[in-house]
């Protein structure tokens, strides 16, 4: 079923934006801590 | 308008169509930078040279001093939880997550000022009991909120929620680090305006998730879902259909279509089954979790230096956040009491076959198999809510969540006391380093054990704890 099928009516740019806002931050401390890991299996 | 009208329940009710999607980034907004507490260790050192600045001088504070500041928050997380859960089901996620931001944003302010005046029980006061309180608020109502719109997927939704939670200390420490080298000079560590700094940009963080915060609807219709059938207090309560996630497994466990009130759900065994259940996963995960870097080092002692266990500590950074989301999903198609039978089993078997590694110098093995249990510890957080929402129906699930709350207290201290002191008693009668952890691991394997009883005994509430609806009525059981 699509979203307009069930009746969502956000922007889409309201949606993206909310992700964005949220997952820029989460992703940049995941890389950090990724970036350390590698430090173990050398 | 008055602030207090703005921040209103009826004002954070979603028009007609709005797509649930967008709630799940407002959680997260929060749970993302409530996390932080856990990278407050980050401040340990600045904290403890604050007059010193290149090293700890005569009048700075000790570590011991420091370490309060974490426990006096943790402590006060559990408590406000406790005790504001029911205020913030009948107040509204937005007014929740205004008063969480204010307490904790304003809780970094008053700690900038305490580490500027070098007084310790100013900090206490700040980051410790007024921020732990942010702490409390911030961690429960998100999780009560994603529940109402995701009735057909709870573990998913609410392990977004809680995977922020694990995620919030990955972005917390970074941060602070950085601000620190922005700030500190040869008179100055740096760690008031850090703090002051956190605290603005925490608070305007959490104000996007204030703002786009919605409930459903009464009578609201979760996609792909028939019913609804609206409970006592106008929450929906949706029947599961053929096809859907919650439909169509056949492990899943029924859920109950009765709400049973907070106050009344304190008297009820699964409760507190539930709470034995939390209190034991956790336990057997935090103090592992606390002495992950020293104990690598000392099982294999030629294999690995201090950079690769800081390695393998954010290694488990990120199976904890990982295990929180990925877990807590699948609870919504095996069913809660079987994920918390894979925690429980695969759990004691890990910790069983951990010693057996060192042994063997088998690093791969040893550093897999934490990840897997650590990936545990986080899905015991994230899978409870949608547990407790599965028992005690949704009506109050959040203060119900505040309360059950007081077992990761438990949890929190009596983890590392068990690992810590075991590893002592066991050097300090002989034991070699590397082999200081192998009791340890067999008495977290049994902890598991007990929890799995726990787990199983877990039953349906007792029909004359159920609330009643009907007009005029009076709670049952009460």
């Amino acid at each position: 079923m699509t979203r307009a099928a069930r009746g969502d009516r956000s922007p889409w740019p309201a949606r993206i934006g909310a992700w964005l806002f949220v997952g820029i931050p989460l992703a940049w401390g995941v890389a950090q801590v990724a970036v350390k890991s590698v430090t173990l299996f050398r | 308008m008055r602030l207090s009208a703005i921040l209103d329940r009826s004002r954070c009710i979603a028009p007609p169509g709005y797509d649930r999607w967008r709630v799940p980034p407002a959680a997260l907004a929060i749970h993302l930078a409530i996390g932080q507490v856990y990278a407050f260790s980050v401040f340990n050192l600045p904290l403890s040279r604050l007059i010193g600045i290149t090293d700890s001088a005569p009048g700075d504070w000790k570590l011991t001093t420091i370490g309060w500041i974490f426990s006096v928050a943790i402590v006060f997380l559990g408590l406000s939880a406790f005790t504001f859960g029911h205020w913030l089901e009948d107040a509204g996620p937005r007014k929740a997550m205004f008063a969480s931001a204010t307490c904790f944003g304003g809780g970094f302010l008053i700690a900038a000022l305490g580490a500027q005046l070098h007084q310790i029980w100013v900090v206490y006061l700040g980051y410790g009991v007024i921020g732990g309180i942010g702490l409390g608020l911030g961690y429960i109502s998100p999780v009560s909120t994603l529940i109402k719109w995701f009735p057909d997927r709870p573990g998913m939704a609410t392990g977004l929620a809680i995977m922020g939670f694990g995620g919030g200390a990955m972005i917390g420490s970074p941060l602070a680090v950085a601000l620190m080298d922005l700030f500190k000079s040869p008179a100055n560590t740096g760690v008031a305006p850090t703090f002051a700094a956190m605290g603005v940009i925490y608070f305007v963080f959490m104000m996007f998730g204030v703002a786009t915060v919605k409930l459903p609807a009464p009578g609201w219709i979760a996609p792909g879902f028939t019913g609804p059938r609206v409970s006592s207090e106008g929450e929906p309560i949706t029947a599961p259909r053929v096809g859907t996630p919650a439909g169509r497994s056949f492990f899943q466990r029924r859920r109950t279509a009765k709400d049973v009130h907070v106050d009344v759900a304190l008297r009820t065994r699964p409760f507190w089954l539930l709470w034995a259940v939390l209190c034991l996963n956790v336990t057997a995960g935090i103090g592992v979790l606390g002495q992950a870097s020293p104990m690598i080092q000392e099982m294999f002692p030629s294999a690995i230096s201090p950079a690769a266990a800081a390695g393998f500590v954010g290694l488990l950074s990120i199976a904890n956040m990982a295990g929180r989301f990925v877990w807590s999903s699948a609870s919504d198609y095996i069913g809660r009491r079987n994920t918390y039978m894979v925690y429980f089993v695969l759990g004691a078997i890990l910790y069983a076959l951990v010693p057996s590694t060192g042994r063997a110098a088998n690093v791969v093995l040893f550093v897999v198999a934490y990840a897997v249990i650590i990936s545990m510890y986080g899905g015991g957080f994230a899978t409870i809510p949608a547990y407790l929402r599965d028992v005690f129906g949704v009506m109050h699930v959040g203060a119900i969540h505040g309360r059950l709350l007081t077992a990761w207290s438990v949890a929190g201290v009596a983890g590392p006391v068990l690992v810590n002191y075991l590893r002592e008693y066991q050097i300090a009668h002989g034991v070699a380093r590397a082999d200081a952890y192998t009791a340890t691991m067999y008495i977290m394997a049994g902890l598991l054990a007990i929890g799995f009883v726990a787990n199983a005994l877990v039953g349906d509430v007792d029909p004359k704890y159920h609330f009643a609806a009907a007009p005029g009525a009076t709670e049952a059981g009460a």
